[in-house]
């Protein structure tokens, strides 16, 4: 019994530094070096046929909108021909990206797996050194081909994968400093783990109904503060100044004063404005704001500015924030 | 995190004609565990069997693969299966004895082909029938004592006569620390052989050899 060999879209956006020898020669940095360094990781092949897509090298600018933009026509555009996708991807904004894929790729009915390397590119020779000791040397390239079987044949969705975890990722969390599972997710978000393969939950393997559709229209112009207990509008008058198109407040306390309540009132007369707060309870209290309790922090600024891009009125805003559009919304919420 | 000091190899068989095929996987697994190995298994209904539960748990909270916790492979490749490759392909990545057995018809060559070079030569692909299992299991298992470069287990004895000046610097340099002089001499071995660049070059054309 043959079976057919998968071909699977690797799209580049940094996080490509390999951990074996001196960090320089092991990374993309331009779309030349995409050859010399899949050649390095020559065991992917075995798994399935690698083609690659470079967007983005290391040392090159800050991930932005514009090339998650560019990476999402890529799947896009090449859905038919594709068993599945991987994007490699700085891990700093990689939570962003891989909210805004699950936004614009909607109904996807491949897998898209994010991965990449925690170590930067300009890491001295001993610090790699010390990382290569402590992971033994198989960050990257174990990340690569554990995200590759899983675009084989893992879930139809945007998910995330480091270490022996595959997360959903718009419900992702990042954890802090270097840690191989590092992003975490609610149970019901944890799509699969890693054994001796890809232990996938068998109800997250349903391949999706509704038509795919690319909507990558996002408002770029949208601007994010954290609210602490002391009122001090400086700082939000400023950005308000700047004329952005959309704010999003991230609270760091549980409740909003009434002079917080009366400056955000006012503010959404002409802004549209999502509260982002962990406070389940807010959202009746203040029924009048926009108020995003059910929402990673970076779910809530990438599908607010996803809803920012196909209207402005506030309305339809917090109707297509209420709505899930990409299993974003836990159902234990 | 104690084990067993017997290597252990993760046997994998495919699930398809899995009852067909138990008495001969057993039969596989029972040879292993007669050539000294320590045979780990994952069950159908997903349980590891031959790794203590706590040890899996612990392995799995630290984000680790379990694959990076045993020290050899053995896969019966017979029937294409998408965890063939992907065994395979950590398998070349941590270079680590691999035993593919298949019966006839297999088209596990032709994915090992895949990796654009020669076969790993800790990779040993082997058809197997009853009469030939112990030959086959016996050449495998000296894979993980046959190359003393694959092998970080310092298990030679090697005595060295030095000077006082040397003990006395080595006892300094290893004094309240949780090193051994031992420990400290062998990772400055490993130093000057990570930074020998003829000696890799020597190496990589040994083994291409």
């Amino acid at each position: 019994m043959s079976q057919i060999r998968k071909k699977i879209a690797l799209i580049i956006l940094g996080g490509t530094v390999l951990i074996e020898d001196s960090p320089e020669k092991n990374a993309v940095i331009t779309s030349k070096d995409v050859t010399p360094w899949l050649n390095k990781i020559p065991e992917v092949n075995i798994i399935a046929e690698v083609e690659p897509f470079f967007v983005l090298g290391e040392k090159e600018t800050e991930v932005n909108i514009d090339h998650w933009i560019k990476a999402g026509k890529i799947v896009a555009s090449h859905l038919k021909e594709f068993d599945g996708f991987v994007v490699a991807h700085h891990t700093s904004s990689l939570l962003y990206g891989a909210c805004a894929f699950s936004f614009m790729l909607q109904n996807i009915p491949k897998p898209v797996v994010f991965t990449g390397s925690q170590v930067p590119v300009n890491l001295s020779q001993e610090a790699n050194r010390k990382l290569f000791k402590k992971y033994k040397g198989l960050g990257i390239k174990a990340n690569l081909i554990n995200a590759i079987q899983v675009a084989s044949q893992g879930p139809a969705e945007v998910a995330i994968i480091f270490g022996n975890k595959l997360v959903r990722a718009n419900r992702a969390i990042k954890e802090k400093g270097l840690n191989l599972n590092l992003f975490d997710a609610p149970a019901k978000a944890i799509l699969a783990t890693i054994d001796f393969g890809i232990k996938s939950e068998g109800q997250h393997l349903k391949k999706t109904v509704p038509p795919f559709v690319f909507k990558p229209e996002f408002e770029k112009k949208v601007s994010v503060i954290s609210l602490y207990p002391e009122e001090n509008y400086d700082l939000l008058e400023w950005i308000v100044n700047k004329k952005p198109k959309g704010l999003v407040i991230q609270m760091q306390q549980s409740d909003l004063s009434p002079a917080q309540v009366k400056k955000i009132t006012e503010l959404q007369k002409d802004l549209p404005v999502a509260v982002h707060t962990s406070n389940p309870f807010l959202k009746k209290e203040l029924p009048d704001l926009l108020i995003v309790d059910y929402l990673t922090p970076e779910a809530t600024l990438m599908k607010f500015m996803w809803a920012l891009g196909r209207t402005k009125n506030i309305k339809e805003i917090k109707k297509i924030l209420e709505q899930d559009i990409a299993k974003e919304i836990g159902e234990e919420s | 995190m104690g084990r067993n000091l017997k290597m252990r190899v993760y046997f994998f068989r495919p699930e398809i004609n899995l009852e067909k095929n138990r008495p001969i996987y057993q039969n596989i697994a029972k040879k292993l565990e007669a050539a000294g190995l320590k045979v780990v298994t994952k069950e159908e209904d997903d349980s590891i069997f031959g790794i203590e539960e706590r040890e899996v748990a612990k392995i799995q909270a630290s984000g680790e693969s379990i694959l990076n916790y045993v020290d050899g492979i053995v896969m019966e490749t017979t029937a294409d299966n998408p965890e063939i490759g992907y065994l395979l392909a950590h398998a070349v990545l941590q270079k680590k004895p691999t035993l593919c057995l298949y019966q006839k018809g297999s088209l596990i060559k032709k994915t090992l082909s895949r990796l654009g070079q020669k076969i790993p030569d800790f990779i040993k692909v082997m058809p197997y029938q009853e009469e030939e299992l112990d030959k086959t299991i016996a050449e495998y298992i000296q894979l993980f004592g046959m190359d003393p470069e694959l092998s970080e287990v310092p298990n030679i004895k090697f005595t060295l006569r030095i000077s006082k000046k040397i003990s006395h610097f080595l006892h300094w340099k290893t004094h309240n620390t949780k090193k051994t002089k031992a420990d400290f001499l062998r990772e400055l071995i490993q130093e000057i052989i990570d930074k020998d660049e003829k000696y890799q070059k020597y190496m990589i054309q040994r083994k291409s050899k």
